[in-house]
Formats: structure tokens, C-alpha cells, sequence
């Protein structure tokens, strides 16, 4: 008797060891302004094992073909997730792609990806920079079975979903898991929301810009309705890339993009689909008077803006409070040191 | 609910009779056939449409929510809500019921593909797993059918036709419906002519369908009118 009651107490804290208190639920946090989140996390509760599995696997070169890329390669924790310096994403041995890789956060409130909306899940999300032969040109099959050989992801597997062989199902939920917590509400326009900070004369006039000219696309709090539109840019004839149309082949959606959000300027440049802006100002003279009109263009950027040198950097003071440096050097978000150099075996 | 309700009241009046029923089992077997023949895999047979011989390499699809409707209008569902039917998979090809028809005859029917809904409801497991390969990964979608194969008559490289059925949203909705009466019997064999199928669809003029479009709705079509139960 004694003998098996000691059997299962060890029995209980290996399990437990194993299982951790990680498996437990996370409630995503978000300020009380923001809109409830569209990610529906009853089909896929977030839980500390789920986004540890997730986060290792966002900064693992492993799920390229040649072990060269990871997804953090394109998407930098310190550029809020996005490419600095790059204006089109990389790929493996050298590739260059046709758009600017995404800043990434507040995904939880976001129901289409890509700059086109061809992913119309945050799950289904990471199937296509894996599989894309100019980014890591890797088989999901292929990439499960990269995991299934490695006892570490074995381990966090049985972790997250209490099953140490990974799935594709698995894989896609714990990605979305990592990449839900993203969340950005903190920066100096948080605080001024939350009646802990005051804006500056400036930022005040260049946010009443903002309500004007810019609120209605990107629409605040989350500074992006998240929809498509067309904002006029010429288009790149090296790249020809139509937008939205290029996926439904429907004439109104010749050159809609998504609408990016415009928290976290100063670390995510350059700007739009394709890159082609490296500073704020450019952007700024192409809304004030570099917009082709065209059929498709949004209604809102009919009327030319108009604003003048003193406008525009009140408007750029702004934007600039919409930096969240808590978000961009938040080290649960960066490479996960600790999962990866924990020994193999145990 | 209503509906629901109605029909558990008719079940509970049939109820010695469906309680015999449920010892029994339905199953419906999927058989491929190229001309009368058995279809196998990778062989070649010759199609007299397309003046040609054509081998099929793939032939895999979905099938979601089959259900055996009785003459009293009782519903039995399958045990499983997705299939995923594979040519080269024989564990693939059947789909159980948890009971004989009991009634003279019944309605089978079931959607070959995934619906919408499904569609854009994030990662699934299962048959639905896209490591299956029926998901699409630049454009989010399942493929409903994936029908692969060569034909000298194809113009295309290597001779190589490869049809990715799918698409959820209008105007490009692939999702079909296949309804048959069928008797009362234990196994219900379900012939797919694929002789047929390439006498309608010719490979020398449509060869490469990899996203949702009206010639991906045609075809899907045509396979839909592809089942036939045999006697």
C-alpha cells in the first residue's frame, strides 16, 4: 500500500513537472477603451504552455527548408514585429519578396491578414510565410515532423495540448497563441486615454489633425478600421501589384491594401505594402499631394488634406505618441532564451 | 430546436423499431471506376473524348455531414462530421452509419467539401488538419477536390493536369451537395465514374485550376453528378 502511494505521489509530480502550472488559462489583458477582441479564444484558449510552444516556434530557423529563417528574421520584437530597414520581406538564400513585411500586434482584433486579406484567420496565418518558396519554402507535413524528432518540442507540445506528438492543428494554435499577446496599449496616447498623461500643446493640435484627416481609416484606438482601401499610391511597375485584387479578381478591389495601423511609427519603417517610404514626411507630402486619383480611390482621400509645414509636424508630433516602447522591449516578446536552453532530455 | 424536438417525438413513438435499428450499421463505400473498370492509381486507361490515354496520380476529397434521411423523415448522422476520401487510402473509402435503414428507403445525402462557416473558423484538427495538404496556405481556403494526373493530351508541363478544387465565398463557391435515394440495405456502394468525369472535362483545355474561380465551381460540379449508387 504504501509502496503505490508513494508511486503515485512521484507519478503526480512528474506530471506535474511536466505539465507545470502552465497549462493553465491566461486571460489576454487590453485597456478597458479598446474594442472587444474578434479572435474567438473559446476555439483556442490561451494558456502559458500554448504560448511559450508558440513563441519558440516564431523564433525557430527550424521551420525553414534550410534552417536559415525564422519568422522573428522578418518580424524584430525591437521594430514592434516589423522588417526595419527592409522595405520588401527576405527569404531563404537571399530571396527577395514582393511586399513589406507587417508590423505585428493587436491581432486579436484583426479578422483578415496579409496586405491583400488572403488569410482570413489568425491561425491560418503562418501557413503561408512557411510554405511561400521565397520566404522559408517549407511542407507544414515536413515542418511536423522537424518538431515530432525533437524531444524539446515534444515536451512543449504535451505542455500546451497534453499530446507529444505535434499536429498541424497544434502548431497553427500556438503560433496564433504567441502572436495574440501581442498586444500595443502603451503608449503616451494610452496614458493620455487612461488620464495619466497630458499631450503638448502640439500633439493636441496634431491630434485634432488626426480626428480629421486620418481617424476615419485609422480609426483610434486601435489606429486602423483594419479594412481595405485604396490610398492613391502610384503604381510600382516593378512589382505590379494590385492589392486585393490579385486575390478576389473583382474591379473594386484593384488596388485596396489593408489599412496598417499607425501605432508604432518610429519603429517599423519603411512604410505602405511595398516599402517605398522610409520617414513620415514622405508619407505625409503623398496624402498632401501625391495621391493619383483614380476610380478606386478611398472617399475619404478625394479632397486633397491640404495641411501646411506647421500642420504636418503637429500632425508628426502626434504620431509620434503613438510609440509604445513598454510593447517594443517587452522581454516576453523577445527570443525565448530560456525554453531553447533548457537541455534536450530530462 | 422545433425540428429537433418533432423529430426525437417520432423516434420515441418508433422506438421499439429504431432500438432494433441501432444494433445494425450503415456503411456507404466509395468505389473509383474508369470506364466499368476498377480506377487504380497511376494507370493508364484510354479516354475516347479526349482521344488519349490518362493516368490519375491524386484523387482526394472532402466529404462533410453525411446524413441518411428515412421516409419518416428521421435524420441518422454519420459518426464522423468530415471525411477525407483519398484514392490511394482503402481505410479511406467508407463512411459508417450507427444503424440500418429501417425504413424501405431513405435519402443518403452529404456536401462534397467543407462549408464556409468551417472555413473561416481557424485551425482544425482531424481530417481537417492542414497538414493534409487540402488547405491552401497563400489564400486561406480548403481544397474540396484534388484531382491530379497526366494525359499526352494535356499541353501543359510534363503533361501534368492538377485540379485544386475550392473556394468558399461568392461568386466562386465550390461546396456541393450530392443527394440519392437509396434502399434498405447494411452497405450502400457508391460508384464514382472518373470515365465519365473526363469525358466532360477536357485536359487539353483546362489544366491547372489552383484557386477559387467559375471553372473550379464547373468542375466541381461535374464530379458532384459523378456518384452513383450501384444496385
Amino acid at each position: 500500500m504504501r509502496g503505490k502511494a508513494v508511486i503515485i505521489v512521484i507519478t503526480g509530480l512528474l506530471g506535474m513537472a511536466v505539465a507545470g502550472i502552465s497549462s493553465q488559462a491566461v486571460e489576454l489583458e487590453y485597456p478597458a477603451y479598446f474594442p472587444s477582441p474578434v479572435y474567438n479564444f473559446s476555439n483556442n484558449p490561451l494558456t502559458e504552455a500554448g504560448i511559450n510552444l508558440g513563441r519558440a516556434l516564431f523564433y525557430d530557423p527550424l521551420l525553414s527548408k534550410d534552417g536559415t529563417v525564422s519568422c522573428a528574421s522578418c518580424h524584430s520584437s525591437y521594430n514592434a514585429f516589423a522588417h526595419t530597414d527592409h522595405d520588401l520581406s527576405h527569404g531563404i538564400n537571399d530571396q527577395i519578396g514582393t511586399r513589406n513585411a507587417p508590423a505585428l500586434f493587436n491581432l486579436a482584433w484583426q479578422s483578415s491578414f496579409m496586405w491583400d486579406g488572403a488569410v482570413n484567420h489568425l491561425d491560418m496565418q503562418a501557413l503561408a510565410p512557411i510554405s511561400h518558396p521565397a520566404e522559408m519554402d517549407e511542407e507544414l507535413s515536413k515542418v511536423i515532423e522537424k518538431l515530432r524528432s525533437k524531444l524539446l518540442y515534444r515536451k512543449l507540445s504535451y505542455q500546451a495540448f497534453g499530446d507529444s506528438l505535434m499536429t498541424g492543428e497544434h502548431l497553427l494554435k500556438a503560433f496564433a497563441q504567441f502572436q495574440l499577446t501581442l498586444v500595443s496599449a502603451n503608449a503616451k496616447y494610452d496614458e493620455v486615454k487612461k488620464g495619466e498623461a497630458r499631450f503638448t500643446v502640439q500633439e493636441q493640435s496634431g491630434y485634432e489633425l488626426f480626428i480629421q484627416h486620418c481617424n476615419s481609416c485609422h480609426t483610434e484606438p486601435l489606429f486602423s478600421s483594419y479594412g481595405f482601401a485604396d490610398n492613391g499610391l502610384p503604381i510600382d511597375t516593378t512589382l505590379n501589384d494590385f492589392g486585393r485584387w490579385m486575390i478576389t479578381k473583382q474591379a473594386a478591389d484593384r488596388m485596396q491594401f489593408k489599412i496598417p495601423s499607425l501605432r508604432n511609427l518610429s519603429y517599423s519603417y519603411p512604410y505602405m505594402h511595398d516599402g517605398r517610404f522610409r520617414k513620415l514626411s514622405q508619407v505625409l507630402d503623398h496624402y498632401n499631394g501625391g495621391i493619383e486619383d483614380r476610380e478606386t480611390l478611398a472617399e475619404a482621400l478625394v479632397k486633397p488634406m491640404m495641411l501646411n509645414n506647421n500642420d504636418q509636424a503637429d500632425l508628426i508630433a502626434f504620431l509620434l505618441t503613438l510609440n509604445d516602447q513598454e510593447f517594443v522591449f517587452h522581454k516576453d516578446h523577445q527570443y525565448p532564451r530560456n525554453i531553447f536552453s533548457e537541455s534536450e532530455g530530462f | 430546436m422545433k425540428l429537433r424536438s418533432f423529430l426525437l417525438a417520432i423516434y420515441c413513438l418508433l422506438g421499439s423499431f429504431s432500438l432494433d435499428a441501432q444494433s445494425g450499421a450503415t456503411v456507404v463505400q466509395f468505389e473509383f471506376t474508369f470506364a466499368g473498370e476498377p480506377l487504380l492509381l497511376d494507370k493508364s486507361y484510354y479516354s475516347p473524348s479526349l482521344g488519349d490515354s490518362i493516368q490519375l496520380e491524386t484523387l482526394r476529397f472532402y466529404v462533410s455531414d453525411p446524413q441518411l434521411v428515412m421516409d419518416n423523415q428521421q435524420v441518422v448522422v454519420a459518426t464522423e462530421q468530415y471525411y477525407l476520401v483519398d484514392a490511394a487510402v482503402p481505410g479511406s473509402l467508407a463512411i459508417r452509419f450507427p444503424q440500418t435503414v429501417p425504413s424501405s428507403r431513405a435519402t443518403l445525402q452529404f456536401k462534397l467539401g467543407i462549408d464556409s462557416l468551417t472555413n473561416v473558423d481557424g485551425a482544425k484538427g482531424g481530417a481537417l488538419d492542414p497538414i493534409n495538404g487540402l488547405y491552401w496556405s497563400w489564400q486561406s481556403g480548403y481544397i474540396n477536390v484534388k484531382i491530379e494526373g497526366t494525359s499526352l493530351a494535356c499541353p501543359a508541363r510534363n503533361n501534368h493536369f492538377q485540379f485544386h478544387l475550392g473556394g468558399y465565398q461568392a461568386p466562386n463557391k465550390s461546396l456541393q451537395q450530392v443527394a440519392m435515394e437509396v434502399p434498405a440495405t447494411s452497405v450502400i456502394l457508391l460508384e464514382i465514374d472518373l470515365g465519365a468525369y473526363f469525358n466532360q472535362v477536357d485536359v487539353g483545355e483546362v489544366h491547372q485550376i489552383m484557386s477559387p474561380s467559375q471553372k473550379a465551381v464547373t468542375l466541381a460540379q461535374l464530379f458532384a453528378t459523378s456518384f452513383k449508387r450501384l444496385p
